[in-house]
């Protein structure tokens, strides 16, 4: 799952990216409002993690921007305006969750899947397809109740596939869902966490759809 | 020292101007009506002393050409006299016919002559008594006409005159007081409405006062000023909290950078001794967060409350809910915590600022008080408002510390519960704005009893 931080402190947004790169996130990190939009008309991203106070153009407003132009994308705020005055503004330009600073980063981590969930139609935490169950929130994959040791890698493949259960992901949808700008994506990198996955949960859970991608079946 | 009254002053002032140009009028006009009643009295006296002269002269020529001599004292009869005014004894007349024939005189006339053998006016004194005399001689037929009248006519008239010129005064006088008191308490009137409206305002409360036609022009432009310094405290509110919120944004950030790093390492770490060193950082960023927590809410408070409405709290329900909040505080500790009170009472305050009073103050016993303690919370009705009490069976606070606990970032001598120094004083700020009164005592559990009276 790729998420865009928006966060001007250089520490912070540093350290923002390197914890959620831990969870598997693959994380872009911009400085200012007016280069978060156009990172924003060149990618899709599913959850933007948004400071308000913000050089270029005030968090609000790209927010706004956003909305009108039926971004669906979740919106997280993350700021140091704590009133409920700042809340309610934030929340009704369309944010989906508000947090304040100073944060914990296992809370955030929750809100980012609760948002994920919320966006693929879920509601229950794990995400299931036959014996196979996927818990976002210890990154943990069993098979018929046993505990299957994926790479991070492997795990974000499965875990964008089994939430988009029923629809083809391609290629580049995948390489874009694993690695931020910034790192280089070797050719076959994709075909190869499938490859480890389809040895550890069996050949026939991931689908190839030759020349467009990969789906899981919906469960019949 | 006593301020000086302007009604007072201008009654004061007024009057002596008032009484200073009465004197001197009342002189001039004195001086001025006893000129003229001297020379209408002279005038009278001279014609009266010609006419007389005149008919002395005719019975002097009848005389001399052989006639009986008529000009006798018993010329005047005695029936005429009773007919007379009682001021005819303050007339004199001489008739003289040479120098030693006294012919007619008035019965009050001495046997001199009241003059020298001269015509015209002199002053004399007869009797004690300051008299006016004319004189009129006719040298030829050596007779002479000497007439007096007493002064005592004269300055009855001027002084009469002269008290009936400013008689009137007498009654001006209190009206003019009257109207001055009257007049200065209607014009003050729009002040002292402007001081009562001052007054009773909330503390903070800035908002300008209303300029109407009704203030006085001298007024205005006070009103006008304090306007302006309404609007430059208002200024000095904003800038405070606009200063605030800055300033929180600012530190906020960089402990949330803080935090979030540490918490990164941790995640990375497993070895449980060097969690042991990054651990606190994080402990230690929670603690920093409270207390610019705690600094907000004071600051926050500070210039929010011209907008704080209030509204009826009911106390007892919120105190409840408080600590129900802190009961995982109190279960840690194994604290014996009990709520007392009617559910009825209300106070009239801002549910926000009040649950963080409450919250402040019931934390503040939990933090003290040892493991097994007691609190006990009580919400009373008493005659002087609803009061709000909480003791502990903690350790308690010396006298002379209660001066200083409320100040801020106060901490007692020996405390080893954490905290910022703020919470007291918070619940100190709260009061104020709510006119509550904080006391502090000796508990009966052997702690400190906190009692905050809220006034009906």
């Amino acid at each position: 799952m790729r998420l865009l931080v928006v966060e001007d402190d250089e520490m912070l947004g540093k350290s923002l990216v390197q914890g959620l790169e831990l969870e598997g996130y693959a994380v872009d990190w911009v400085k200012d409002g007016v280069k978060a939009e156009s990172y924003l008309d060149s990618q899709v991203y599913e959850v933007i993690i948004l400071d308000l106070g913000l050089p270029g153009q005030s968090g609000l407003e790209l927010l706004r921007k956003r909305r009108h132009k039926h971004d669906a994308a979740s919106v997280l705020i993350l700021t140091a305006r704590d009133t409920s005055h700042d809340k309610v503004v934030g929340l009704d330009t369309g944010a989906d969750d508000y947090m304040v600073k100073p944060f914990d980063l296992d809370e955030l981590c929750a809100r980012i899947r609760a948002l994920s969930r919320r966006q693929a139609g879920r509601s229950e935490p794990k995400i299931v397809h036959g014996d196979v169950e996927l818990d976002p929130a210890s990154h943990q994959v069993t098979l018929a109740g046993e505990p299957v040791t994926l790479s991070q890698r492997e795990y974000a493949v499965l875990h964008m596939l089994m939430s988009n259960q029923g629809r083809v992901m391609s290629r580049r949808h995948l390489e874009e869902a694993l690695y931020s700008w910034d790192q280089d994506v070797e050719s076959n990198a994709v075909e190869v966490h499938i490859h480890h996955i389809r040895k550890k949960l069996g050949s026939k859970f991931i689908r190839t759809m030759r020349g467009v991608g990969y789906i899981i079946d919906k469960p019949v | 020292m006593k301020n000086i009254s302007i009604r007072r002053r201008l009654i004061v002032t007024l009057l002596i101007i008032v009484m200073c140009s009465w004197a001197v009028t009342a002189v001039l006009s004195y001086i001025d009506a006893h000129h003229e009643v001297d020379e209408l009295f002279d005038a009278q006296l001279s014609q009266a002393a010609s006419t007389m002269l005149i008919i002395t002269q005719h019975e002097a020529m009848e005389h001399f050409y052989g006639g009986e001599p008529k000009i006798e004292q018993n010329l005047l009869h005695q029936s005429w006299r009773e007919l007379g005014h009682p001021y005819e004894s303050k007339l004199i007349f001489q008739v003289w016919v040479g120098e030693n024939e006294l012919a007619l005189h008035s019965d009050n006339a001495p046997s001199e002559p009241l003059s020298k053998r001269k015509s015209g006016f002199s002053d004399i004194e007869l009797e004690g008594k300051e008299w006016r005399v004319f004189a009129v001689w006719d040298e030829a037929l050596d007779v002479g006409v000497h007439i007096a009248e007493s002064h005592e006519i004269r300055s009855e008239l001027s002084d009469h005159i002269t008290l009936r010129l400013l008689l009137p005064f007498l009654f001006l006088l209190p009206l003019l007081a009257l109207t001055i008191w009257v007049g200065v308490g209607h014009a003050m009137r729009p002040l002292q409405n402007i001081a009562d409206e001052i007054r009773h305002r909330r503390p903070f409360h800035l908002e300008q006062i209303e300029e109407n036609t009704e203030i006085p022009k001298e007024i205005a432009s006070m009103v006008e000023a304090l306007n302006r310094l309404f609007e430059r405290l208002e200024q000095a509110f904003d800038n405070e909290r606009r200063f605030t919120a800055d300033a929180a944004h600012e530190l906020r950030t960089p402990l949330a950078a803080l935090k979030t790093q540490a918490q990164v390492a941790l995640k990375q770490i497993q070895d449980p001794q060097q969690r042991q060193a990054v651990e606190p950082i994080v402990a230690g960023v929670d603690r920093m967060t409270h207390l610019l927590q705690q600094m907000l809410t004071l600051a926050r408070l500070d210039p929010e409350t011209g907008a704080m409405e209030l509204a009826p709290v009911a106390l007892c329900n919120l105190v409840a809910d408080v600590i129900a909040d802190l009961s995982v505080e109190t279960s840690e500790k194994h604290l014996n915590i009990s709520l007392q009170g009617k559910a009825s009472l209300q106070i009239d305050g801002n549910r926000d600022a009040i649950a963080i009073l409450v919250r402040n103050v019931v934390h503040n016993a939990i933090n003290y008080t040892p493991e097994n303690g007691r609190i006990e919370v009580s919400v009373l009705e008493g005659s002087g408002g609803v009061s709000l009490s909480v003791e502990d069976s903690g350790p308690g606070i010396d006298a002379q510390e209660v001066e200083r606990i409320f100040d801020r970032f106060y901490r007692p001598v020996g405390t080893k519960a954490s905290g910022s120094g703020l919470g007291l004083a918070i619940v100190k700020r709260i009061a104020e704005l709510h006119r509550a009164e904080i006391n502090l005592a000796a508990s009966s559990l052997g702690g400190l009893v906190v009692t905050v009276v809220f006034k009906r």
